[in-house]
């Protein structure tokens, strides 16, 4: 463990490193920031493509399965009064040609049709969605979330994985974040205390490091940019950061040796000592910049929300991102969806925020972001364009290293 | 034969739907009396899974077949388990996808989008 760490190693410092897309070098940060901390925890969250495992090769201690609550119907006992298809909120039960369609992948498993049948007939079953596996690689606890492919939502899995990653408190804990500014995005950094956006020297790794800027600025997080595959070039990456007044925490040659052993799977700082030194530095600059955060700050979210409050907010962030929320939501997260759809439509929002006032916007999103949507007007998660928080820090996220 | 088709407007005026589980309304056309009905999608303004409470609503009313632009593959679903077939609409205008139709040249529809979720990582 570097000297620095000690006396650090005993707060609480947990830092999700980000990027807008795959490939930039969010999995060489964080893998590294993590081997070079020594006494550490690093949590893939990337559960649609979990790679960090493949670089510490940890012997695994544990699986564990992760399953959501899906309703079966017993055909027999059904009388067909709809009473459950009426219900559910989300739509996930049909009941024609005397028969009830249950879609997995659109229950939300409340559970309420289970309680609301008359006849008894329906019952609560598992469904796998994927699993976690928790291994050690020296001193580095790893923990990686597997989605199973076609499955709905990694939510449930990286809310597992957070919860045990942070069980054990061997600090620091680095989040290794899906790419993107998706709902999933949001989960994984929601108990960060530092972000880490890891971006490329290129226009479009601008384009990319501004959304996911956007996204850690509706979260309030404090927030810090790591380039990657620099070269002696005028970067406009560079230029971003220094409009947006955000902080570059380190920037990663372009250099051919370090772009093999990331792509032979080799963890660089093992490998070289000016690695290690880079990231080293890296890591202490990071440390320093958590401990200013907390040490300024009182945590300015602590709201407990009451059982009916929370059921509330998680049916209204539901409708706004039009996916399942799992864990913990708060009237923070409602208001953040306000903000951002303010954003979008450039005028102020009142009362409830919901999924088809987002819609109404989706063309005006996907012009200015480029992004195609599906057609469905529920179906987007969140793009955020156009922001125009006051807040000096942005991240920037490196994915895949300098290949 | 009872088929249906997703409008704009409660009026045989109305073009053709873009979207289907988010249409204000359905049609609901007879083509053997030419009684023509007007349901009101109630799933338009709803939480999620649109497609499938409009396609249950539409399963409702004993149609056999529905005449429509897209699809996403819950609805499908739907429609598959109430022996409803699809055809994709080749106009924006309604009448004139009624009278193809009649006249056998409204092609199956056969591809459907991504159910709710899709696999979006927000890029
Ligand atoms: S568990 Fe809830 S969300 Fe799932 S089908 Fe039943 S009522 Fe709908
Ligand atoms: S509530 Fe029970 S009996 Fe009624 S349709 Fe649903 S499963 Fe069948």
């Amino acid at each position: 463990m570097p000297d620095f760490m000690e006396e650090t190693a005993e707060c609480n410092m947990k830092i999700a490193v980000l990027s807008g897309k795959g490939g930039t070098g969010k999995t060489l940060v964080s893998v590294n920031l993590a081997a070079v901390a020594g006494h550490s925890t690093y949590i893939d969250c990337d559960v649609e493509e979990p790679n960090g495992h493949l670089f510490f090769k940890p012997a695994i201690a544990r699986e564990e399965l992760i399953t959501v609550k899906i309703p079966q119907v017993d055909e027999k006992q059904c009388v067909g009064c709809r009473a459950c298809v009426h219900f559910c909120n989300y739509n996930a039960l049909a009941y024609v040609n005397n028969r009830l369609i249950i879609f997995d992948d659109v229950c939300h498993s409340c559970g309420g049709c289970v309680l609301v049948c008359p006849e008894s007939a329906l019952s609560e079953s598992d469904k796998a969605i994927g699993k976690i596996e928790i291994g050690v690689a020296g001193e580095v606890n790893v923990y990686t979330g597997i989605l199973n492919t076609g499955e709905a939502t990694g939510i449930p899995i990286i809310n597992r994985l957070l919860e045990e990653g942070s069980a054990e408190g061997r600090v620091p804990i680095f989040i290794d974040c899906p790419p993107g500014s998706a709902c999933i995005v949001m989960e994984s950094i929601k108990d960060a205390d530092y972000c880490v956006l890891v971006a490329e020297p290129t226009l479009f790794g601008a384009h990319n490091l501004n959304m996911v800027y956007e996204l850690v600025k509706l979260f309030d997080k404090p927030t810090g940019v790591v380039l990657n595959k620099c070269m002696n070039e005028k970067n406009p990456v560079e230029e971003f950061c220094l409009d947006k007044s955000l902080e570059i925490l380190g920037r990663i040659p372009f250099d051919h040796e370090l772009a093999s052993l990331n792509s032979n799977a080799e963890i660089v700082v093992n490998k070289n000592e000016k690695y290690r030194e880079l990231f080293s530095d890296l890591l202490e600059t990071i440390v320093d910049r958590v401990e200013r955060e907390s040490a300024s700050h009182e945590p300015n979210r602590v709201h407990e929300a009451t059982a009916g409050d929370q059921e509330r907010h998680r049916v209204e962030l539901e409708q706004v991102c039009g996916e399942k929320v799992y864990g913990k939501v708060t009237a923070d997260d409602q208001e953040d969806h306000r903000m951002e759809l303010e954003q979008v439509c450039g005028e102020k929002v009142y009362g409830k925020v919901i999924a088809d006032d987002q819609e109404g916007h989706n063309a005006e999103q996907e012009k200015a972001s480029g992004i195609n949507d599906f057609d469905e007007p529920d179906e987007h998660c969140i793009e955020r364009e156009g922001a125009n928080s006051e807040q000096g820090y942005a991240s920037n996220e490196m994915e895949g290293g300098a290949e | 034969m009872k088929i249906s088709i997703p409008v704009d407007n409660n009026s045989m005026e109305s073009n053709v739907c873009a979207s289907f589980g988010r249409a204000p309304f359905f049609l609901v056309y007879d083509t053997e009396t030419k009684e023509a009905a007007f349901v009101e999608n109630t799933a338009a303004s709803g939480t999620g899974g649109a497609g499938i409470r409009a396609a249950q609503i539409i399963a409702d009313q004993g149609v056999s077949a529905l005449l429509t632009p897209r699809c996403g593959q819950n609805a499908a679903d739907v429609f598959r388990s109430a022996d409803i077939k699809l055809y994709r609409t080749n106009t924006d205008s309604l009448k004139d996808n009624i009278e193809a139709f009649i006249k056998g040249e409204l092609p199956l529809l056969e591809d459907f989008h991504a159910g709710f979720h899709g696999r979006n990582r927000g890029m």
